[in-house]
């Protein structure tokens, strides 16, 4: 194994030794340069002792209780607060499955629904198409003068012109 | 704060886990709630004092993240430890901070003749006392460490946090910043390849 392999595997010798594979623990066994890198690593990690830890002041419980009390008399989170906790702090395994069905409810109803509409809109017209229904709009108009005329013939009035010198 | 147990009976909260103990909180136990905040806060404090970089701020986020412990207990689930769900309440507070304050950080250069910014004291340069050379070392070695991990990615600060001073192992860490075991190692791997290039000149000082 060569030191550019094994400088990957360094984060395992640092962090959790046991499950560092045998080849790497072999190899810094005989390489100065990475088993120097190591040795730095965690010395590294040693000289961090060094940044001590504080203790808290004598305040901060009464401060945290005023805050508490605080807290308790306003008013309840709302729902859109207590979804938004449970997304950002929950660990949200158990909604993996959930937000698979989501998804894939969303897909199916978004695709379905676009694929209805482009099914169903109305198509673009020819200019055939117009022309013909314009001539069926013009033959309801003459059947509709030919009734009138009919009517006059009937009633003795003077004979009307015929539809097709119109 | 007052409790629901009954009169006289006080419930050995060493017997219990910290999740058992949280799902009291949810249903109302205050005392409960009390003995979680004596455990937690000495480590929510130093967490957020070296998240931020000013210990009256740090106590303010402290408590902020003990209130919203309170604030969300209905969200908290029995499966996730409560050490998890506490530091992600942390985590995410202290990030936001330092990503909010980040323009609000001093020149990265150390300088020994100038108060500390926390604590406000001056080393004595003139007094040439092995002891006092011995302090002026060590302080000086703190005060690197302190920049070089605050100058950190605020993610990799956090994960290098909660992996060196509060003893979580890389997998509780990932949990946290809901990173994969492999993911959050080489968060952490480069966060320790960074602090030791700042800091080999420190390196056996100590």
């Amino acid at each position: 194994m060569d030191c550019r392999k094994v400088s990957r595997k360094l984060a395992d010798m640092l962090l959790d030794p046991a499950a560092a594979p045998a080849e790497v623990k072999m190899h810094l066994e005989e390489c100065a340069s990475c088993s120097e890198e190591l040795r730095e690593l965690r010395a590294t990690m040693t000289l961090m002792d060094d940044w001590p830890a504080l203790e808290p002041s004598p305040y901060f419980d009464s401060k945290l209780a005023a805050r508490l009390r605080a807290e308790k008399e306003a008013a309840p989170a709302g729902w859109l607060q207590r979804l938004r906790d449970r997304i950002v702090l929950g660990s949200n395994l158990h909604m993996k499955p959930l937000l698979a069905g989501a998804l894939a409810l969303a897909i199916v109803v978004g695709g379905g629904t676009y694929a209805d509409l482009s099914l169903h809109s109305a198509p673009q017209e020819s200019a055939t198409v117009r022309d013909l229904q314009s001539l069926d709009r013009n033959a309801e108009v003459f059947q509709q003068l030919d009734s009138v005329d009919q009517q006059d013939d009937d009633s003795g009035s003077a004979p009307a012109t015929p539809a097709n010198d119109l | 704060m007052g409790g629901r147990e009954e009169l006289g009976r006080v419930p050995d909260w060493t017997a219990l886990t910290d999740a058992d103990i949280m799902l009291r909180v949810r249903e109302g136990d205050d005392a409960a709630y009390s003995y979680l905040v004596e455990k937690y806060r000495k480590p929510i404090v130093n967490f957020m004092f070296r998240m931020a970089h000013n210990q009256a701020i740090a106590e303010e986020l402290a408590q902020e993240v003990f209130l919203r412990v309170y604030r969300s207990r209905e969200s908290y689930r029995a499966e996730a430890k409560f050490t998890t769900w506490l530091y992600r309440i942390a985590t995410n507070l202290g990030v936001n901070y330092a990503r909010d304050t980040k323009h609000e950080r001093t020149a990265q250069n150390v300088y020994l003749d100038q108060p500390d910014p926390e604590s406000g004291t001056t080393p004595d340069l003139a007094d040439s006392r092995p002891t006092i050379e011995h302090d002026l070392v060590r302080d000086e070695r703190m005060r690197a460490i302190r920049q070089h991990v605050m100058a950190l990615p605020e993610r990799q600060r956090a994960a290098v946090l909660m992996h060196k001073y509060q003893g979580m192992d890389y997998k509780q860490i990932g949990e946290v910043l809901k990173l994969s075991e492999s993911a959050t190692k080489s968060l952490l791997f480069r966060a320790y390849q960074t602090l030791r290039s700042k800091l080999k000149d420190f390196v056996g000082t100590n």
